[in-house]
């Protein structure tokens, strides 16, 4: 009759610890990648105070708008769809508001228009609609609308001639009027 | 009246709803979280449907469609993660976690199977011994 042998005991004992050591290994690497991942990609929302993200936009009518370099202006970025009923009430507020900038001569306050995740025939048919003349583009693979964790729109921010966030509108604006108060908090800030 | 044949082919051409949400149901959302494009009923979904039936009128493909929206929307909108960079690994890692576990589970059990209780070994060897002597007797 035959009873296994010691040294037979011995190598599947250390076959298995090798199992288990490289599982083990191989389960740290793993969570430590995905860790890595979720680091780089950042949850963190974008504070009032801190540095606000630059981003290349590549505008409906064909020109690139690098936010980087627009310092010393002001900057209200606002993330819209055509598909969004507050939008539209909201478009002709922030258009009309944006005239009284454009047309004072010292271009001191700049508006960009990011639509979130729209069709583009759709987004120029709205910005065609409500006769919308300031700069706009389609947040091309959501990654605008993903540096600043834009979870809905419409949402509104402002940028300092710094470059830093200095106000946050979630949600509709309500008035012209209101929309001069949240683009007034660059001089506070200052 | 006679129907021109191009007339009766453009007729036809008109993607069905079957046609539309087989491609939309691959497809989410990201406005609507977790909801696949086919079983989403708000605007802007409604907007993507239309799009897709457009698509496939102009005779693209169900991957052109596809990669058309990931260029435009990104890897979000996709129901499966692509097969590339580290989604490799959401492929790659359960089925070598399985068969790892597998492995380990058959050794145990084949070991635990194999290996002889002392007690009994002690008792099998004074048998042999036993059937030994009365052998050579």
């Amino acid at each position: 009759m035959s009873v296994n042998q010691p040294s037979e005991h011995s190598q599947s004992a250390k076959a298995y610890k090798l199992w288990v050591i490289l599982i083990f290994l191989g389960m740290i690497a793993l969570f430590g990648i995905l860790g890595a991942r979720l680091l780089i990609d950042g949850d963190e929302p974008v504070v009032i105070g801190s540095k606000a993200p630059d981003f290349v936009l590549t505008d409906f009518s064909g020109p690139t708008i690098d936010t980087s370099k627009l310092r010393g202006k002001t900057v209200l970025i606002n993330f819209w769809a055509s598909w969004c009923a507050p939008c539209e009430d909201e478009a002709e507020m922030l258009e009309e508001t944006w005239r009284t900038y454009r047309d004072d001569g010292t271009e001191a306050v700049l508006f960009i228009g990011v639509a979130y995740m729209d069709i583009e025939t759709a987004s120029q048919a709205f910005l065609s609609e409500f006769d919308v003349t300031y700069p706009n583009g389609p947040d091309l693979q959501g990654k605008i609308s993903d540096l600043y964790k834009v979870t809905s729109v419409p949402e509104t921010y402002l940028v300092d001639p710094e470059g830093i966030l200095r106000n946050v509108k979630k949600g509709p604006f309500s008035s012209v009027e209101e929309i001069l108060t949240f683009i007034e908090m660059t001089q506070i800030g200052n | 009246m006679i129907l021109k044949p191009e007339a009766v082919c453009a007729q036809d051409q008109t993607p069905s709803d079957d046609e539309v949400n087989q491609i939309a149901s691959q497809l989410y959302c990201p406005v609507c979280e977790n909801i696949p494009l086919d079983e989403c009923t708000t605007q802007v979904c409604k907007d993507w449907r239309d799009l897709i039936r457009q698509r496939l009128a102009e005779g693209w493909s169900q991957e052109e469609i596809k990669f058309d929206f990931v260029k435009q929307y990104g890897e979000r909108v996709l129901g499966e993660p692509p097969k590339q960079g580290l989604h490799w690994m959401l492929f790659v890692i359960p089925p070598m976690v399985i068969f790892a576990g597998s492995i380990l589970l058959w050794n145990k059990l084949h070991k635990t199977k194999a290996k002889p209780i002392a007690s009994m070994d002690d008792y099998l060897q004074r048998v042999e011994q036993d059937l030994e002597a009365l052998k050579e007797k």
